[in-house]
């Protein structure tokens, strides 16, 4: 697909990655991410294991141990650079909202 | 009462969806999908359930592996992980099931979900169905330069017009499926990257393959039940055997701990040496059934298009016309065809010869054209065209009228003559 990958994060890419900020079993990120956020995200089997496998070649994330078919990785430098990227447009955005729409909502509280 | 049922089913492995109800519906009766060999697709009778389907394309995976690669058994684990477990696999192709209430779908994301069913069908389906549409178009482009050539000739063969319908709609159907998939992927791709659900329904343009395949099934028939039986044994012989060898083959090879790729290659050269050999051996048992049938009989073959007749007498024999065809067109616009095929003829050139148009009312043909050498001197070969029909006849003297007379009504009735008369 034409897209510049990773430039920007989908959701479940986001919460994979950030589960991979302290090493983690690949298998395990599904009930992490499912934890993490309370249920409200959740990542497919088909979904986790296609993103590790281009996270891994995108050299986003490296393999940290391999026991059997049992595998772990942890987010590298450029994975943290993309999550930290991602994070910090997620808060423009809020920064956004909240200097459009914040003094309005306030003002509302203060009415009511 | 039977606890297994085999199903022929023909899919497409994009619209996951419709595969997915399909199944769904099938364990609600009580069938569980158990395996899927080809396209036909063995259901094993369960008690009635609530069963989800997910169907998963694994670019890597081949019908070719004993067993399935590392990486396709980590992708099973991660399915297992969430409830999904294998029911069926053929080739890329990966069926779960899962029976929780309501599990997690195992594609979650739409960019992602497209992304490798993409790859998928681009390592496998789209460039299968690529080399089928050039072959198909070679083996059109081939037909219709027959058809050129020796319009009358491709007509009247039942097995040159069976091959050229079965190719056209080849031809079509495969272009038709391409068409399908890039406009489904089109739309899907619109569809995943503003991260709505993937429209997994709906094949567009389905109708162009759909229409084709009942097109050529139809052809097939039709010219299958003109054939003689000798042409029809041959027919399905060298479609069926070539490809039952090469699929039992690749079933054995797939028991074997071999590279993928050699199995593969082994099949494709058992497919291509029978059909070869078939090919071959039924080409020579045509032509000496051919050689073995008695002069002097009329030979009457009829294809969808035209009735060819043809009598030759043997050597020796004290008549007049010593052979002639007679070719009916079943379709008025084919007679202009069939004329000039007939009058512009490779067979004249080599020979400098021609036909000339002549005066001859005694045929009571509307035209009547006769062949002239280079040199001018006429020969006692016509070609005659009736309303109706054309023939082409050649005589070993110049006629009387009593038999010219003779000798049209036998060519004005030659559909009617028994064989053997």
């Amino acid at each position: 697909m034409p897209r510049e990958k990773f430039k920007t994060l989908t959701e479940q890419m986001y919460y994979i990655l950030l589960c991979l900020s302290k090493e983690c079993y690949g298998l395990d990120i599904m009930d992490q991410v499912s934890s993490m956020t309370g249920g409200r995200v959740k990542v497919g089997s088909g979904t986790l294991y296609n993103l590790l496998e281009q996270f891994a070649d995108a050299k986003m994330i490296r393999e940290t141990k391999a026991e059997g078919r049992r595998r772990s990785y942890v987010l590298t430098e450029k994975g943290y650079a993309a999550l930290d990227a991602e994070y910090r447009r997620l808060r423009r955005q809020m920064e956004d909202y909240q200097r459009m729409l914040g003094k309005a909502e306030e003002e509302g509280e203060k009415q009511t | 009462m039977k606890d297994v049922r085999h199903r022929i089913e023909f899919i497409y492995p994009y619209l996951r969806k419709d595969i997915e109800t399909y199944l769904e519906q099938q364990a609600e009766k009580g069938w569980m999908l158990s395996s899927i060999s080809g396209c036909i697709w063995t259901y094993r009778r369960s008690t009635p359930q609530q069963a989800h389907f997910a169907v998963s394309l694994f670019a890597g995976a081949s019908d070719y592996t004993a067993k399935p690669s590392k990486s396709l058994e980590t992708f099973y684990d991660f399915c297992a992980r969430s409830g999904w477990h294998l029911a069926a696999t053929s080739g890329q192709l990966q069926i779960f099931y899962n029976l929780r209430e309501d599990p997690v779908p195992i594609e979650t994301d739409p960019v992602v979900d497209l992304e490798i069913l993409h790859k998928a069908m681009k390592r496998k389906y789209l460039p299968g169905l690529l080399i089928l549409f050039l072959i198909a178009v070679l083996q059109c482009v081939g037909f219709l330069y027959g058809l050129r050539r020796d319009a009358i000739g491709t007509l009247a063969s039942n097995t040159e017009l069976s091959s050229g319908l079965i190719w056209l709609g080849m031809m079509l159907s495969t272009l038709g499926e391409m068409i399908s998939y890039a406009v489904w992927f089109d739309r899907t791709k619109k569809a995943a990257l503003q991260h709505l659900k993937l429209p997994m329904k709906g094949r567009p343009f389905a109708w162009i393959g759909d229409l084709c395949w009942i097109l050529t099934v139809a052809a097939l028939a039709l010219t299958a039940g003109s054939m003689d039986a000798v042409e029809n044994i041959f027919g399905i012989v060298l479609a069926v055997i070539p490809l039952l060898a090469a699929f039992l083959v690749g079933r054995w090879l797939k028991k074997r701990h071999k590279a993928a790729k050699g199995k593969l290659l082994i099949s494709i050269s058992v497919f291509v040496v029978m059909y070869l050999l078939i090919a071959f051996t039924g080409a020579v048992g045509i032509i000496r059934y051919e050689a073995d049938k008695e002069p002097g009989n009329t030979e009457i073959k009829s294809s969808v298009l035209l009735t060819s007749c043809s009598k030759e007498e043997p050597e020796g024999t004290a008549v007049v016309c010593d052979r002639y065809q007679v070719f009916i067109p079943k379709l008025r616009f084919l007679y202009e065809t069939c004329k000039s095929s007939l009058l512009q003829q490779d067979s004249l050139e080599v020979f400098e010869e021609q036909y000339v148009l002549t005066d001859a009312p005694g045929w009571q043909a509307k035209q009547v054209y006769r062949i002239h050498n280079k040199d001018g001197t006429a020969e006692n070969r016509y070609l005659l065209c009736y309303p109706d029909r054309l023939a082409v006849v050649s005589l070993c003297m110049e006629p009387t009228k009593a038999q010219q007379q003779s000798i049209t009504e036998e060519l004005l009735n030659a559909e009617n003559q028994k064989a053997g008369n």
